[in-house]
């Protein structure tokens, strides 16, 4: 868990272990208000996000600890990986971490209240982890619409009105 | 005759209704293997049960110049089953490591876009099928009957081997026989394993986590004839007991910590040793050192050239494993339990793990025996033992290998620290589910990683109040439970074919017992039931029905429905307030004019009612109980719990009345989430706001500054 060797880490990803810790799942939440404003929030398990950072970038980092550095890589990570049509100004707010693995990044953004359509992108950890999938949600008002986001199946165009 | 007639009445039956009954509660008759001779109704074994036993005498060797474990075995094995047996099979476990194994065979991956070293890497190595190979698994050197003319000939099948009987071991005999192997240990670094070496590349040196270090006997029994499929790597063992004399030879300046008595003290411990081992077995309160950080250090610095013989016996096992070190510091302490034997908890670390380890490791050790203990049986086995071993976390009877390591300046994060306890506890947990309570793991990952998460959750709690448990809550498996159905594999899936296998197998199992225990059957007729599965099962082979069954038969709670929708299906809990109809008194002016004066008594009607119907809307699927907190206009609260069969004839919706004194203002469902309801938006009448995470945090955030700084000044 605390290790900096990339290589380490990647035979982890490859050993089954009788302490299971890849868990697979991450949720997205979009919230669109009435008044342009957008709330984005990403709920992962942390070691398994730090796992695909660490795969790709070959950069270790920890989500607890608390440097500009690292919350520099985790908006580059997201943003490289997650994608909404029609959102501007999206500004990395901030993380929360829990000693039970959640970790949450936040950020906030602007959308046009005219739009229904979006197009959304979600790549997240799935290069990493065969059995990921990443639910997310995208509310406004009293509308809910839930996408399941997997390896081969990494876009979709949702219509919140519909 | 009468069955025919059976059978075609039903027939008539479902043509004439033209539906199965697909209701919830309907009982699991069709899912659970039929009672018999060997496994009864009530979940216990049968007048007739029976199970095998293998002895083993071994002799092994490790080579630290070479890295290599030279072994010679002799088994004896004896058939108490009521079967002739034509053949026997071993576990060649070692083989998922050789050259062209199929583990590697069937893995399947994606070429990365990215392009970097770190990638290409990972790739060549996991997926390049012929790529990377490391010389790995048995060499068997000699496969010979002792009992005169048992067999002649052996074949390998991959991870498996079958003796070929020249006649067939009838019921009550015993065959013995002796083989000869070597095999090279993989650097778990690199290529994985459960077991393996870790080289320590500055000082050069290692750190051994032995295991599946010898050819060993399949199961045979009533349930699955030989438990002899392919180990592919993810479903574990299946291993009948047995009785074990171990000689260890390993360089002399190793420590050895292995399953078993260690039976030669005076030969390989020095006196010191010897006498702070045996003040650590009079010591209940802290570790006692046998072996100090000063001490370890300052025998890594050189290396052996003779070695040492350690031996161990061990009673009643269903498996052996050890580790061995230069570098291991060692500690114990003594640990009472009700109705058991003392018991020594110990930890072997190199000074890496430290001051972690010496920290908690054995204390961890000590909460895990204390609480699984009386939740299940007293720990029948002299000690428990936690070595440190770089990431992985893996378990075998008495002995388990556990990550945790600080930084290079001694320190280490909370989180480092809870990683570590958690790992202890679930490592040393897995004695009493697989190693006591001996379930087939090959085939349900669910039986003993499920049982262990959910008393790991229990010692967990009780090791520190608020210990930030990962799984066990009710709403720690939301997550998981909302996902894509496609994605979810029932708990009752064969260990191979598993998706999302940490929720699936750990989360999930361990997450209903807890529900179940908590939410549906109240802890104390949940414990009892348990501990008589337990009990029942310890140093035999359960199977799921024999637990589905006893958790029934012992608490008089009917729980078809609750293994049928949380084990044989996806679905997942949400349960919605679909809409409340309110009445008051005044309502029912004209009506109570009516009454005479004995019903008016009867119905307390000189006070003050208010009726209210609640529609209910199962969205999920999962029936479960309803747990709804009324708070009345005063800011009062009552809560109304009404058990899962108010869905036994409609599980879809239900309609219920309630009547209160009290005018109420709001209602909530499930309000403190020990359901797993996967949306609680439609919890609330009136519909409440649930404050988003972010909105949280914003707050959070917002509160850490004066309201001058928030506006810029
Ligand atoms: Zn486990």
């Amino acid at each position: 868990m605390l290790l900096k060797n990339a290589y380490i880490l990647l035979v982890a990803a490859l050993s089954s272990f009788s302490l299971l810790h890849e868990y697979y799942v991450s949720i997205t939440t979009i919230q669109l208000h009435q008044n342009g404003a957008v709330d984005l929030t990403f709920k992962f398990v942390a070691h398994d996000l730090e796992k695909a950072i660490e795969l790709e970038t070959g950069v270790a980092i920890q989500v607890d600890e608390q440097d500009q550095l690292t919350d520099s890589i985790l908006e580059t990570y997201i943003k490289n990986h997650f994608e909404i049509s029609g959102l501007e100004e999206a500004n990395y707010l901030g993380r929360e971490f829990n000693l039970d693995e959640t970790f949450y990044v936040y950020f906030t953004a602007r959308y046009d209240t005219t739009l229904s359509k979006f197009n959304v992108r979600n790549t997240l950890l799935l290069q990493t982890f065969e059995a990921q999938e990443n639910i997310t949600h995208i509310n406004k008002g009293t509308t809910q619409k839930s996408l399941s986001f997997k390896r081969n199946l990494t876009n979709y165009t949702v219509n919140i009105n519909e | 005759m009468n069955k025919l007639i059976v059978i075609l009445l039903s027939i008539l039956v479902f043509k004439v209704s033209g539906q199965e009954n697909v209701n919830k509660f309907r009982q699991l008759k069709d899912k659970l293997a039929t009672p018999n001779v060997y496994r009864t109704a009530s979940g216990a074994p049968g007048h007739q049960y029976y199970q095998q036993q293998a002895n083993y005498e071994i002799d092994v060797v490790l080579d630290d110049n070479r890295q290599k474990i030279t072994g010679k075995e002799v088994v004896t094995y004896i058939n108490n089953s009521p079967d002739p047996l034509e053949y026997l099979w071993l576990q060649l476990d070692q083989n998922v490591r050789a050259k062209g194994s199929d583990t590697k065979k069937v893995k399947t991956g994606q070429i990365s876009k990215n392009k970097d070293l770190n990638t290409l890497y990972y790739t060549l190595k996991t997926f390049g099928e012929g790529y990377y190979e490391f010389d790995g698994g048995f060499k068997l050197t000699k496969v010979k009957t002792i009992t005169p003319n048992a067999f002649d000939s052996f074949t390998v099948n991959k991870t498996m081997m079958r003796l070929n009987l020249n006649k067939p071991l009838a019921p009550g005999d015993s065959v013995k026989f002796r083989i000869e192997w070597y095999y090279n240990i993989n650097d778990r670094m690199e290529i994985g394993g459960r077991s393996g070496l870790e080289y320590f590349r500055e000082e050069d040196n290692y750190l051994y986590t032995i295991a599946q270090f010898y050819p060993r006997m399949c199961v045979y029994n009533d349930v699955e004839g030989w438990q002899n499929k392919q180990f592919l790597g993810r479903g574990e063992f299946a291993l009948p007991f047995g009785n074990f004399k171990v000689n260890i030879t390993a360089p002399s300046d190793h420590i050895v910590a292995a399953t078993g008595d260690l039976k030669n003290q005076k030969e390989v411990l020095t006196k010191t040793q010897i006498s702070r081992l045996e003040k650590a077995k009079k010591t209940y309160d802290n570790p006692v050192l046998i072996v100090t950080q000063k001490e370890a250090e300052e025998i890594e610095k050189t290396k052996a050239t003779t070695t040492k013989t350690w031996t161990f016996h061990a009673a009643n096992v269903r498996d052996f494993a050890f580790a061995s070190s230069r570098k291991f510091i060692w500690d114990a302490m003594a640990v009472k339990q009700d109705g058991g034997d003392d018991v020594m908890a110990m930890s072997y670390y190199p000074k890496e793990g430290n001051p972690l380890w010496e920290e908690h490791s054995t204390r961890a050790v000590a909460q895990t025996l204390r609480t699984y203990s009386k939740y299940t049986i007293p720990y029948p086995y002299p000690k428990a033992i936690s070595v440190n071993a770089k990431q992985i976390g893996m378990e075998y009877p008495m002995i388990c290998f556990n990550y945790g390591r600080c930084e290079n300046d001694g320190t280490y994060s909370d989180r480092v620290k809870y990683g570590m306890i958690t790992v202890v506890i679930h490592e040393v947990g897995h004695n009493y589910f697989p190693m006591i309570i001996n379930s087939d793991e090959r085939q349900w990952t669910w039986m003993d990683e499920g049982l262990n998460t959910y008393l790991q959750y229990l010692t967990e709690q009780e090791y520190q109040e608020d210990y930030p448990s990962r799984r066990g809550p009710a709403h720690k498996i939301v997550d998981y439970m909302k996902g894509d159905k496609k994605m979810i594999s029932p708990i009752m899936t064969n260990s191979e074919s598993i998706w999302q296998f940490g929720n699936n197998a750990y989360g999930k199992p361990a997450t209903a017992l807890n529900i179940l225990r908590e939410t549906v059957m109240g802890k104390e007729l949940f414990d009892y039931a348990f501990k008589k599965y337990a009990q029942r099962w310890a140093f035999k082979h359960p199977t799921p029905a024999d637990f589905f069954r006893t958790m029934e038969d012992a608490s008089g709670v009917d729980l078809d429905w609750y293994w049928r929708g949380w084990f044989y299906t996806n679905d997942h809990v949400d349960i919605a307030i679909k809409k409340v109809i309110e009445k008051d008194k005044k309502d029912y002016k004209k009506a109570l004019k009516e009454l005479n004066d004995v019903q008016k008594k009867a119905l307390k009607l000189d006070e003050d009612f208010f009726i209210y119907q609640i529609d209910f809307e199962n969205i999920g699927g999962l029936v479960m109980p309803l747990i709804v907190e009324f708070t009345y206009e005063d800011g009062t609260k009552k809560t109304h719990y009404i058990p899962a069969e108010i869905w036994k004839l409609t599980n879809d919706e239900v309609s219920k009345v309630f009547v209160e004194k009290k005018k109420v203002k709001s209602i909530a469902l499930d309000p403190y989430l020990e359901t797993a309801d996967t949306d609680i938006s439609n919890n609330y009448y009136p519909k409440k706001v649930v404050p988003t995470k972010i909105e949280a945090y914003k707050l959070k955030e917002a509160q850490k500054k004066s309201v001058l700084e928030r506006v810029g000044k």
